[in-house]
């Protein structure tokens, strides 16, 4: 008898695309022949990765049509095999992997859609009264440190995905148009809604320089964005809940 | 104490039993599913734990695997649980992946001494980790290895005798394996410890003519049934379960299937006792 580590091995390498190796392994069933059983599991290997996507990426999947998709999943599952026990992870760098093979549109929604699913069931944050801010310390700004939402994203897509992808929770399926510019949309959860919108160019350069871990004033500088500016965006931010807190913020 | 007839929780139902007066005794959650940070997931999983007792079925450890068991995936389940205070936690005889990657599919074991001290020992330390005993779910399979010392219900015996788990009796698993190997069913069920059976799972199954595909996406079928009589007849009343995990039908619907259930344990405890 085979022992069980390569038995598991060669199972596997089977599943993953390799050379048959399942029938060496097996007996004949009473009813089947052995490669019957065998291609149960290699079916079932494809298509529940397949479905898993498809549950994470439903409006990619309508975009591109079913056939589409498949083999876009197919193929990504064939070089980015899961490495995670939980299929939530199983898409991680599926838009990526669109990107790479020219599916510029789907991987525009991919990320979109990836970005809105980790704002989904992320740790809930707390939130800041805008009436905080008031409350500052002028000596508090310049290591002020606010923190997004566990979960907050910041996609640059070149098509209006999110246009498309709000067509589709009405029922319409439309393609994406593409944008003069690439733009950033912010997605989070505010309470248990996930939200999104458009960022402004100003916005993404000081949202960028926050999240690399400068303080409030550093980031203002970096990112070239008027201080009264700054202080507006944060407001903003406070505002829609996409701080959840202020750190190094001492009161007055 | 979870006794009496349960549902497998799936999102299509979360309003619907977040009702009073349903005819659901208990519930069993997915693990994986609730293994996130937060959101609305963990939002329904409280107002519903608030209203059912709960049981943790996973899909993920890989008990028969010979990969290191995942300690990661350990904690979040253990986090899990302090949450959900579950009446117990399972898992499947089977392994699920090798030399890192998941194959995301509860795939068979050899039964063999070696298998059996390997999987014997895993479910040992998960055990330790857990601090609870560990309730163990037989798969329905489509393959059998050659060069078997044991049968899988004789595997399952060995292993509750060496490692002190607890079964899940999966009874479509039974007869869709049965078919399948050509063994006999209730000679599967003659060799279990019946005092080790925890949980019995009643699923639905897709006929394929010379080969059954365990599919949870139909009714439970007679053959099932009468099989899950004969099960009830042997180990009295074990809190049972219906799984369907695609076509969801409508609660009223499944509600009915468990009505069902409810009938064929009724009729076959009365004649236990007669």
């Amino acid at each position: 008898m085979i022992a069980l580590r390569d038995l598991q091995r060669r199972f596997t390498r089977d599943l993953l695309g390799g050379a048959p190796a399942i029938e060496s392994l097996i007996e004949d069933g009473p009813g089947a022949p052995r490669g019957t059983g065998a291609d149960v599991y290699r079916h079932a290997y494809g298509a529940r990765l397949v479905e898993a996507l498809g549950n994470d990426f439903p409006v990619t999947t309508a975009l591109m049509g079913a056939t589409g998709f498949e083999a876009a999943a197919r193929a990504y599952v064939a070089t980015q095999p899961s490495r995670h026990p939980s299929l939530r992870w199983l898409g991680r760098t599926f838009a990526t992997d669109l990107d790479d093979r020219g599916e510029v549109v789907a991987a525009d929604m991919a990320a979109f859609e990836w970005a809105l699913g980790l704002a989904f069931d992320a740790a809930t944050g707390g939130t800041v009264p805008v009436e905080r801010l008031a409350t500052l310390a002028p000596e508090a700004w310049d290591g002020l440190r606010p923190r997004f939402q566990p979960g907050f994203g910041l996609v640059t897509v070149r098509h209006d995905v999110h246009e498309a992808w709000a067509r589709f929770q009405a029922g319409e399926i439309t393609q994406p148009a593409p944008l003069p510019t690439p733009v950033g949309l912010l997605t989070w959860r505010a309470g248990l809604d996930v939200r999104y919108r458009v960022a402004v160019d100003d916005e993404v350069r000081l949202i960028t320089a926050l999240r690399i871990g400068h303080g409030f004033g550093a980031a203002v500088g970096d990112s070239a964005v008027e201080p009264a500016r700054a202080v507006e965006l944060l407001a903003g931010w406070c505002l829609s809940a996409i701080v959840s807190s202020l750190d190094g913020g001492d009161e007055k | 104490m979870i006794k009496g007839f349960g549902l497998g929780l799936r999102t299509d139902h979360y309003r619907d039993l977040d009702t009073d007066g349903v005819a659901v005794d208990w519930l069993e959650i997915i693990s994986e599913n609730y293994m996130v940070a937060g959101g609305r997931p963990l939002d329904w999983l409280e107002r519903l734990r608030a209203r059912y007792p709960m049981v943790m079925h996973g899909v993920s450890l890989s008990n028969g695997g010979c990969d290191p068991l995942d300690e990661n995936y350990l904690g979040a389940l253990a986090g899990l649980a302090a949450r959900v205070e579950p009446g117990w936690i399972s898992d499947h005889l089977c392994w699920t992946g090798f030399g890192g990657t998941h194959l995301h599919d509860l795939l068979p074991l050899p039964y063999t001494d070696e298998a059996l001290a390997h999987v014997a020992e895993r479910i040992g330390q998960v055990q330790d980790r857990l601090r609870r005993p560990l309730v163990i779910e037989n798969v329905s399979s489509y393959v059998r290895f050659s060069g078997a010392d044991l049968s899988e219900a004789q595997f399952l015996r060995e292993l509750v005798a060496r490692s002190g788990c607890e079964l899940l009796l999966d009874v479509n698993n039974v007869h869709v394996s049965a078919f399948n190997h050509g063994f006999d069913a209730l000679g599967f069920l003659d060799t279990l410890p019946g005092p080790a059976i925890r949980q019995i799972h009643l699923a639905g199954h897709s006929h394929m003519g010379d080969h059954i595909i365990d599919t949870h996406d139909a009714p439970i079928t007679d053959a099932v049934f009468a099989l899950y009589a004969a099960t009830i007849e042997r180990f009295g009343p074990v809190p049972t379960m219906i799984e369907r995990d695609a076509n969801i039908p409508p609660l009223a619907e499944l509600l009915a299937e468990l009505e069902t259930a409810r009938g064929y344990a009724d009729r076959a405890l009365a004649e236990q006792a007669a």
